[in-house]
């Protein structure tokens, strides 16, 4: 059994400590390169896999620019058996109908049996790789899986597909299929010394567009299907309810907790005092968005 | 430009209704069809549902596309991938809008490969250009920046947008219109398919591991003593929350290990999370980074946890907890 | 007059019983040589650089001169002396057998070797200690029996012991009457002050030499058989330390207590997984431990209750080297086939017991046998991650945290100056220089609490007008909790990476705010090729203050207790704390139970600040309270993690009067 899983390395913006708005703010120490951590769950179900069973291959595939490999050595590192880089500079400017058709060719080749990636990944938040690539390659898919487990004389997958809640829908498809996990309870293992030093020698087995067929990136391009058209900081949410919300991203509002000092001067939510009517007010459109009231 | 300017919102079922941010999507959706002078009409797949027509009406919907079936109590992604391929196909509308939920986000991307229509999943705002054009912004990089995305093309486009970016303005409802019904074609009966569903596990909030939790109640030293936790239970029952604490929390016997979040605990990312007498350390908040709308509730009002979430609340907990509770179920059974 | 032992005893029972003597010799020899043949195959120690004469000194002082046993006398654990007594009556009661009855009886040169001036005197010298064995001896009966020190416990062999101390005591009684009988019958001319009694009291029995012949021939036997029992059995039992421990002394190194050992990333070596991965050091060591239990005594984590106790460790480990070694005893259970395997490695020592270790090195410092239980707690933990990939999840949070964004918190490099926003502080790049490079550290770089001891820290050296710089995005973790946790390929990385960010750097000297920081960068930096003048901040402020570049002014008066932090005083004999808190007018520093280079830990050390509780007590807690004894208004230390850990630890206790501070808060307040 051929197991691959495509690992993304991604540039996450963690911070914006720069002073030039052209760049967002963003100065190079703010991109952290590291494993998609989905990915990176998605190699522990692999590799969970691969524990279990004998004769199981696992192999991290790997599409971007050379900082891709870093991905890849760590998935060495922790296991696999080899390591695929398609190399692809202009990675950037290709959307994932383009994307999964290079994946597509390279999947091809290798026959895997099974295929697995993270649900989304960090940086562009799509989440469309995998569902693309199950679809080009005609093989089952199934999103947001928890628990794997092949049975069935290896032709068959039995899913636990987490929805909402954390309720889990129990699903079954034939193999060779295709699946995009979350997190669930998983930590992924920690690499040991050993595979550290194995991949830090091990070799890397390099594509080009070119040879999976695709010789010029313009064939590629032509199957973009959306264009990033500018990039920019959060926006505050429409304020259409009640209440009045924080004006504070996600990430600015971490910021805020966790280093007060540093982002000093922002707002944060707003504070009310317990005892008013106000508080139940806006207490009811916060549990009501989360869809706990109804009323 | 497509003279067919069909917006269509995929509405997902909760609890034998419309689920609220479906609703709140058909609000977004008539917002679009007014401004591309669009029109707008709805798709739902699900057992029968009372007074759907009005629901979908009221709210601008011309039709209402369904499939009325009793047996579809769950999505199966097969299915739902089969009978609206052939709808789409034929009605070519200009914008499909779906939910980014465990459903929108697992069937759009089929759809969207199917019919080879450009997809933005994750999207937090839609703008319409003037010419017709439209911008989706989606938050990229866990929120820290936005992208706008642009499709190629003049044919379908299809967005999942997510649903904590939506917010519903019903009290200003006053449209009394119906949608008109719609039925799908069936159908054909059961083929063999390569995903079926196969079973259904419902999650208890008791008993799960709190890093899975989307939902959770976490408590620290203002809780004081043991006995206080009972309303705290009883609430985090309401909302269907995990209870999670701080380390002392932990260490005073009152929360066991597993539930223990931060530097020397776990690591959580629930969708909402109530923080009860947590003053904020930094060796708690690693444990909340991934942590989306998040409550306050601490006594000391300079506490620097109230300011850094979306609603501090200055109180003793213990004594706003159980008015909360009451609160609570006061709504429920009104609802 | 004087006639040979022959008149005595018969060649016949002297055969007979040197017959006996030696074959027990031999077979205890035979023990002796497999455990030295042991420790030879441990894995080569890199020598170390000692000033010649170090060794001997060294020797001198704790071997002869007993200095760590006497050195933690009082008057609630005499201990010590006891030892001293046991020690040299051991020696000199050996020399005694040794020359009187082995080389007397035993060759019938008793003439030979007796009637000399110096033997008179090495007589009457035995039989002083003697005496004072047999008190030393009844003592220790008392001290095990109702004394019951806890540090003994808990696998205390009584019946063993009781046996021991009754064959010593019937031993010595052998001795006195033998002498006494010998002088009685004129086979000698002299008796020592005890045999001289007995001979007295023997020459007044009245029926005679046949009763007395009876008696010499009992006695020498009995004496005989006692001491080929004690040769047949030391070599097995924790008093071949007797044997072992001088070696151990003579072999340590004198190395920083805070530095761990480096494994070569292109050795097979990675931790302590198996008994062919000892040092031939650390097979020594086990051999020196006497399980005395002073390490356990010191032990935070067993004060705490927790699932720790050093001593245990080291007997663990041992009982595992001897039996890959056949050396287990028949009454211990024989051999049962254990190996010294990998997968027996994590059987030894659980590993509740390896994460409880705070790694505060309370232990190696209480071993008067020179024992450090750290490295092999470190070297088992560096086992379980670089091999196993064995440990708390919550662990795999820190390792991802700092690999991703190259610290602690996982705030990432960008952010490193961020608490500096604003201060104009100077940052070092390759176009300028200082005079003092301040190495923040992630605590206070990233962590709100100490973000402000960092600006303290800055406005007081400025003040002080030291030529101050940071690194800025420059700087990585230390890799300090890496280490301690046992990744050291990690901690590796970043050493490097740090190394060559400093070298390119032009600066004097460091000056770091944490001890852990301070303790790596000055002690282990420098197995990486890293050597840097490095200064904590109290020992820089010290010197600012004595030499007038600092005057603190007078403020409210209040009563401070100071908490020395472990990898200060105790890894690095750095206490200039207390004397700065001295030194501020109005501050009254308090007597401390454990202060110095006897402190006591926080609790937050070795990584126990990304871990899960082992259970047990808290040690914070237990710290703080004896902090809080005087009622201090202020509980100071001088590490961010001591901080974290102290007043996490008071406000469990609700002593909400007390404030922790770092004492470059208080400093600040004054200048």
């Amino acid at each position: 059994m051929k197991i691959g899983v495509l690992t993304k390395t991604v540039g996450f913006v963690n911070a914006q400590t720069g002073t030039d708005s052209g760049t967002n703010y963003i100065c190079p120490e703010d991109i952290i390169r590291m494993l998609n951590p989905l990915d990176e769950v998605a190699l522990e179900y692999a590799l969970e896999i691969k524990d279990r069973s004998v004769g199981v291959k696992v192999v991290a595939v790997s599409l971007g620019d050379r900082s891709a490999e870093e991905g890849l050595r760590r998935a060495l590192a922790m296991g696999v058996d080899e390591a695929i880089h398609i190399r692809c500079e202009e990675l950037g400017q290709l959307d994932a109908m383009a994307t999964s058709a290079l994946l597509a060719r390279a999947c091809e080749r290798e026959g895997f049996d099974l295929i697995l990636c993270g649900d989304t990944s960090i940086d562009d938040n799509d989440g469309l790789e995998g569902p693309y690539l199950a679809g080009r390659l005609a093989i089952p898919h199934i999103s947001r899986a928890v628990k794997v487990s092949v049975g069935g004389n290896r032709q068959l997958l039995e899913v636990e597909r987490v929805v909402e809640r954390g309720d889990r829908q129990l699903m079954q498809c034939s193999l060779p299929a295709l699946l995009t996990v979350q997190k669930g309870s998983t930590v992924p293992r920690y690499p040991t010394l050993a595979g550290f030093l194995h991949a830090e020698s091990s070799h890397v087995r390099v594509l080009n567009p070119a040879d999976l067929e695709f010789a010029r990136n313009v064939t590629l391009f032509s199957l973009n299907t959306t264009r990033i058209a500018a990039r920019s900081n959060p926006k505050p949410k429409k304020q259409r309810g009640v209440a009045e919300r924080s004006r504070l991203s996600a990430a600015e509002r971490i910021d805020l907790m966790v280093s007060r000092d540093a982002t000093k001067g922002k707002e944060g939510g707003t504070i009310i005092d317990g005892l008013s009517e106000e508080m139940f007010t806006r207490l009811d459109d916060i549990l009501e968005e989360a869809g706990i009231l109804k009323r | 430009m497509n003279a067919n300017k069909e917006i269509w919102v995929l509405l997902e079922a909760d609890d034998k209704k419309i689920s609220r941010q479906s609703l709140a999507l058909l609000e977004e959706g008539e917002r679009l069809a007014s401004e591309c002078n669009g029109q707008l009409q709805a798709v739902f797949l699900g057992p029968a549902i009372e007074g759907i027509g009005r629901e979908a009406g009221s709210r601008g919907a011309g039709t209402l596309h369904q499939y009325v079936d009793e047996g579809l109590r769950q999505y199966d992604p097969l299915f739902y991938e089969q009978v609206l391929l052939d709808l789409l196909k034929e009605r070519q509308p200009f914008l499909l809008l779906a939910l980014s939920s465990s459903l929108g986000a697992d069937l759009l991307p089929r759809l969207s490969f199917k019919l080879g229509a450009p997809l933005v999943t994750n999207c937090a705002e839609i703008e319409v250009l003037e010419n017709g054009e439209l911008h989706f912004i989606k938050p990229v990089q866990k929120g820290r920046l936005f992208s706008t995305v642009q499709c190629k093309g003049e044919g379908m486009r299809m967005v999942t947008f997510l649903p904590e970016r939506l917010s519903s303005c019903e009290a200003s409802r006053t449209n009394e219109a119906e949608a008109e019904l719609s039925e799908m074609k069936r159908l054909a009966a059961d083929t063999v398919q390569p995903v079926r569903v196969t079973g259904f596990l419902k999650a208890d909030h008791r008993t799960m591991d709190i890093t899975e939790a989307e939902i959770i109640v976490a408590i620290g030293r203002g809780l004081g003593s043991k006995e206080n936790l009972r309303a705290i239970e009883s609430f985090a029952d309401q909302i269907g929350g995990a209870i999670g604490g701080t380390r002392p929390m932990v260490d005073e016997g009152i929360l066991p290990y597993e539930r223990q979040i931060g530097q020397t605990g776990k690591r959580v990312a629930p969708r909402l999370i109530f923080l009860f007498g947590i003053s904020g350390a930094t060796e708690f908040v690693q444990g909340i980074a991934a942590a989306g709308t998040s409550v306050a509730i601490n006594i000391d009002s300079q506490s620097p946890i109230l300011k850094s979430v979306d609603l501090g609340i200055v109180g003793d907990l213990n004594v706003l907890t159980p008015r909360i509770v009451q609160h609570i179920s006061t709504v429920m059974k009104r609802a | 007059m004087i006639s040979g032992v022959e008149s005595v005893l018969t060649s016949p029972e002297r055969l007979a019983l040197f017959l006996l003597l030696g074959v027990v010799a031999l077979m205890a020899a035979w023990t002796v040589c497999r455990r030295c043949a042991l420790i030879g195959q441990g894995r080569s120690v890199a020598p170390v650089d000692e000033p010649s004469g170090g060794r001997l000194k060294r020797f001198l002082l704790y071997v002869p001169g007993q200095l760590s046993n006497l050195r933690g006398v009082s008057l609630s654990d005499p201990a010590g002396i006891q030892h001293l007594v046991l020690f040299w009556g051991g020696i000199i009661l050996s020399l005694y057998y040794l020359i009187f009855f082995i080389v007397g009886d035993g060759f019938g040169v008793q003439n030979l070797v007796r009637e000399n001036f110096p033997a008179r005197i090495f007589l009457a010298v035995t039989e002083i200690l003697g005496v004072l064995l047999l008190v030393a001896l009844a003592w220790g009966v008392f001290r095990r029996t109702v004394l019951r020190p806890g540090r003994l416990g808990p696998d205390f062999e009584g019946g063993l012991f009781l046996g021991i101390t009754l064959s010593a005591a019937v031993l010595l009684f052998c001795l006195f009457s033998l002498e006494g009988l010998r002088f009685t019958f004129k086979v000698t001319s002299y008796a020592g002050p005890v045999s001289g009694l007995l001979a007295g009291w023997f020459m007044g029995i009245s029926d005679g030499p046949d009763s007395l012949a009876s008696l010499f021939h009992i006695a020498w036997w009995v004496q005989g058989v006692i001491l080929a029992c004690f040769m047949f059995y030391v070599p097995y039992s924790s008093h071949q330390h007797a044997l072992f421990a001088p070696f151990n002394i003579f072999a340590s190194s004198p190395q920083p207590t805070g530095r761990l050992s480096v494994i070569a990333m292109d050795d097979s070596y990675r931790g302590l997984s198996g008994v062919k991965d000892f040092t031939w050091k650390q097979l020594l060591e086990f051999y020196g431990c006497t399980q005395c239990g002073k390490c356990q005594d010191a032990c935070p984590a067993n004060a705490a209750g927790k699932p720790l106790s050093p001593k245990k460790v080291i007997q663990d480990l041992r009982i595992w080297v001897d039996e890959t070694g056949n050396l287990v005893p028949f009454w211990k259970g024989g051999n049962k086939g254990g190996n010294g395997n990998c997968a027996d490695a994590a059987g030894r020592v659980s590993d509740e017991e390896l994460w409880s270790c705070t790694t505060c090195m309370a232990c190696v410092q209480a071993c008067p046998a020179f024992i450090s239980s750290v490295d092999k707690i470190v070297d088992l933990r560096r086992d379980r991650v670089l091999s196993r990939s064995r440990f708390f999840p919550e662990l795999t949070n820190l390792f991802r945290d700092l690999e991703n964004f190259g610290d602690v918190f996982g705030r990432s490099r960008s952010r490193r100056e961020d608490w500096a926003v604003g201060r104009s502080v100077k940052v070092l790049t390759s176009d300028n220089q200082a005079d003092t490079l301040f190495w923040v550290g992630c605590q206070a770089a990233f962590h709100d609490r100490h973000q402000k001891s960092a600006t303290s820290l800055v406005k007081v050296l400025r003040r002080a007008g030291v030529d101050l710089a940071i690194m800025g995005k420059g700087e990585l973790c230390c890799g300090d909790p890496m280490r301690r946790l046992g990744n050291e390929y990690q901690y590796q990385n970043f050493v490097r990476r740090n190394i060559e960010q400093l070298k390119k750097l032009r600066f004097k000297r460091i000056v770091t705010y944490c001890p852990h920081c301070y303790n790596t960068l000055k002690n282990e930096y420098p197995q990486f090729d890293g050597k840097f003048e490095v200064v904590h901040y109290t020992e820089l402020l010290g010197d600012l203050i004595s030499s007038g570049k600092l005057s603190p002014k007078k403020s409210e008066p209040v009563k401070v207790a100071y908490h020395d932090p472990c990898y200060l005083a105790r890894g690095n004999g750095v206490v200039k704390g207390r004397e700065i808190l001295a030194s501020l007018p109005g501050t009254t520093p308090l007597e401390v139970e454990r202060s110095g280079e006897k402190t006591f830990c926080c609790g937050g050390g070795g990584g126990a600040m990304w871990m899960r509780d082992t259970g047990g007590a808290k040690i914070n807690e237990m710290r703080v309270k004896e902090l809080a004894k005087d009622n201090p208004g202020i509980i100071a230390t001088s590490c961010p993690y001591c901080v974290v850990m102290l007043e996490d630890g008071a406000r469990s206790l609700g002593l909400e009067n007390v404030k922790c501070k770092d004492l470059i808060e208080l400093v600040s307040e004054m200048v």
